[in-house]
């Protein structure tokens, strides 16, 4: 490593834990709390790179954080996929709305 | 001769997860192919499932559920051309039989996982791979794409946390080998995470909701077998990480009992409620087999041997009644949706009697009645809870057998009492292809139940292997 990239390790290493934190908590948070799908995906995508990160920084190395970023885009595809077709097939990506319509259905089936 | 077959030995837990994963690929690739392609896997599990019971190796435990879940995947897979057929368009057939054996790859791999990283991405591709293959029956049912889109995001929720948690245990205890955690370290929120993000991609409660929904609208036949095969690979992975940390006397070993001892009590009531309140057939098997995960889990925070061997073993007899359950939906569903409504078992036993009498044994097994399997489960697990004094734990375990009663009463008065609506239609042709997994299914639970020596045996070794962890525990 040069100098500079240690000085970059080192700081990444000061800096990731409250970080992470931040990103972690808050994107769950959003995940948990929003209304529009697409949104909740693009908040647990979001916590899902913050612990990828997370584990990459603490463990020292890269290995293997390749790998789980690919896994992260790959449900991030399929979730984007999934949004679009919700959309398609109930006219709206509301949560609430959705489920409302859900019942609906299933009302209607009884 | 010998030199492959040593070479085959060595390498099954090779074969068991890489030979799915490329046989899915190849699926994707040579379109059209899907009967061969089935016919290799099930050689290819088998196989790797026989390789993998005659194996001596340090993680008995991982070996054992590994086998015992590739030979009944092979099983069901031996039904999936006659229900791919039925539940698939010729234009996605190969697609779905693609993802569905990338995600039995997925799950075997985190059953055989020996560090942290690999076992929590593997149990995670395995839930995300559930989701994928259930997006297809959105195609007939819109509710299941809503089904597939929570079970991704929910994935990626509980890979967070586990990862993240994953990151502190390896950070406090230097060891990322599964085997050498050992309840070391002094960082109690990473165990936490990790035990959190490991019920998630369990279906264990409070964060199961995604479980029901996506077992009750995934296509019938391997999308059903998918979804519960990375359940069970994710509770192994847990069984075996927990098993690991809960060592010894540390703040570790407590706060992760504490936690699992939580997640099972809250997993065994409320997946023992929604099973009494269920109209599916398929969310009723997934909400029975929550509060069966968390019969054991309770079991295993007891920290005992008795306790270890309890979780293994009511856990396998839940998840072999789960694929009675959902191939018993599989004979009964009405002609058309996806969703199997428990009104579709009404009658079944005038229609196909030999069905209903396997779902009639599979509806005692849930109860853990005597000589059923889960009737020894549920008795260790009873007597680790009481030689602890946790009689709040007994009364747990005691509360989900009576409203296993319930369940099980209802399903036998609609085999037998009831006629079936007409606007479901007859049951489907061909229930001859499901006839292998429920009769291994029916013939484990009544055998077992006679004489469990072969399976005590089995979870004694591997609840000795995690025990044997505890003694090299720190002090």
């Amino acid at each position: 490593m040069t100098p500079l990239s240690e000085q970059l390790w080192a700081l990444g290493e000061r800096a990731h834990a409250p970080l992470v934190v931040l990103a972690l908590f808050g994107a769950l948070a959003i995940a948990a709390l929003s209304r529009d799908l697409m949104k909740r995906l693009m908040a647990a995508m979001l916590a899902a790179f913050a612990a990828v990160a997370h584990l990459a920084v603490i463990g020292g190395g890269a290995d293997g954080a390749v790998a789980l970023v690919v896994l992260v885009f790959a449900a991030g595809a399929l979730g984007v996929v999934l949004a679009l077709r919700i959309g398609e097939a109930f006219g709206t990506v509301d949560a609430p709305t959705l489920a409302a319509t859900l019942k609906a259905d299933a009302d209607a089936d009884a | 001769m010998t030199g492959a077959l040593a070479f085959l030995q060595t390498h099954a837990a090779t074969l068991l997860v890489y030979g799915p994963l490329a046989l899915g690929a190849a699926a994707l690739m040579l379109r059209g192919m899907t009967v061969l392609v089935t016919l290799l896997a099930v050689v290819a599990l088998a196989l790797g499932a026989g390789m993998l019971a005659l194996q001596a190796g340090a993680d008995p435990l991982g070996l054992a559920a590994a086998a015992l879940m590739a030979g009944a995947c092979a099983l069901a897979l031996l039904a999936a051309p006659g229900t791919l057929a039925r539940e698939f368009d010729p234009a996605t057939r190969s697609e779905a039989l693609g993802l569905a054996l990338m995600t039995l790859g997925a799950a075997l791999g985190a059953a055989l996982a020996q560090d942290l990283e690999h076992a929590v991405a593997f149990a995670a591709a395995g839930m995300i791979g559930a989701g994928a293959v259930s997006a297809f029956a959105a195609l007939r049912d819109r509710a299941a794409a809503l089904a597939a889109f929570h079970t991704v995001v929910t994935a990626l929720c509980g890979l967070a946390v586990a990862l993240s948690g994953a990151g502190l245990v390896t950070a406090s205890t230097g060891a990322d080998a599964i085997a050498s955690l050992r309840g070391a370290g002094a960082d109690v929120l990473g165990p936490v995470l990790l035990v959190a993000g490991l019920s998630v991609f369990a279906g264990l409660a409070p964060l199961h909701a995604w479980t029901a929904e996506n077992s009750a609208l995934a296509p019938h036949g391997v999308g059903a077998v998918v979804a519960l095969a990375g359940r069970i690979g994710a509770y192994v992975v847990l069984v075996r990480v927990a098993g690991a940390l809960i060592a010894g006397d540390s703040a570790v070993a407590q706060t992760t009992g504490a936690a699992l001892a939580a997640v099972g009590a809250v997993s065994a009531l409320v997946g023992a409620a929604q099973a009494l309140g269920a109209q599916d057939l398929r969310r009723l098997a997934a909400h029975a087999l929550t509060a069966q995960f968390g019969v054991g889990l309770i079991s295993l925070s007891t920290g005992s041997e008795d306790g270890f061997t309890a979780a293994l073993f009511a856990a396998a007899a839940g998840a072999v009644t789960t694929l009675a359950l959902l191939v018993g939906a599989t004979a009964s569903r009405p002609q058309l949706g996806v969703a199997t409504p428990i009104a579709a078992l009404d009658g079944l036993a005038l229609s196909r009697p030999l069905i209903a009498a396997a779902l009639g044994v599979t509806a005692f097994g849930l109860t853990g009645a005597p000589l059923t399997a889960a009737f020894l489960g549920k008795w260790l697990s009873v007597e680790a809870a009481l030689a602890r004094g946790w009689y709040w734990a007994a009364a747990f375990i005691v509360a989900t057998s009576l409203a296993a009663v319930f369940i099980a009463g209802q399903i036998v008065e609609r085999l037998y009492f009831r006629e079936r609506p007409a606007r479901f239609g007859p049951p489907p042709a061909g229930a001859l292809v499901l006839a292998p997994a429920l009769m291994v299914s029916v013939a484990a639970t009544l055998a077992f139940g006679w004489d469990a020596t072969l399976p005590l045996d089995s979870a004694r070794a591997a609840a000795r292997s995690l025990a044997l962890t505890s003694a090299g525990a720190a002090p």
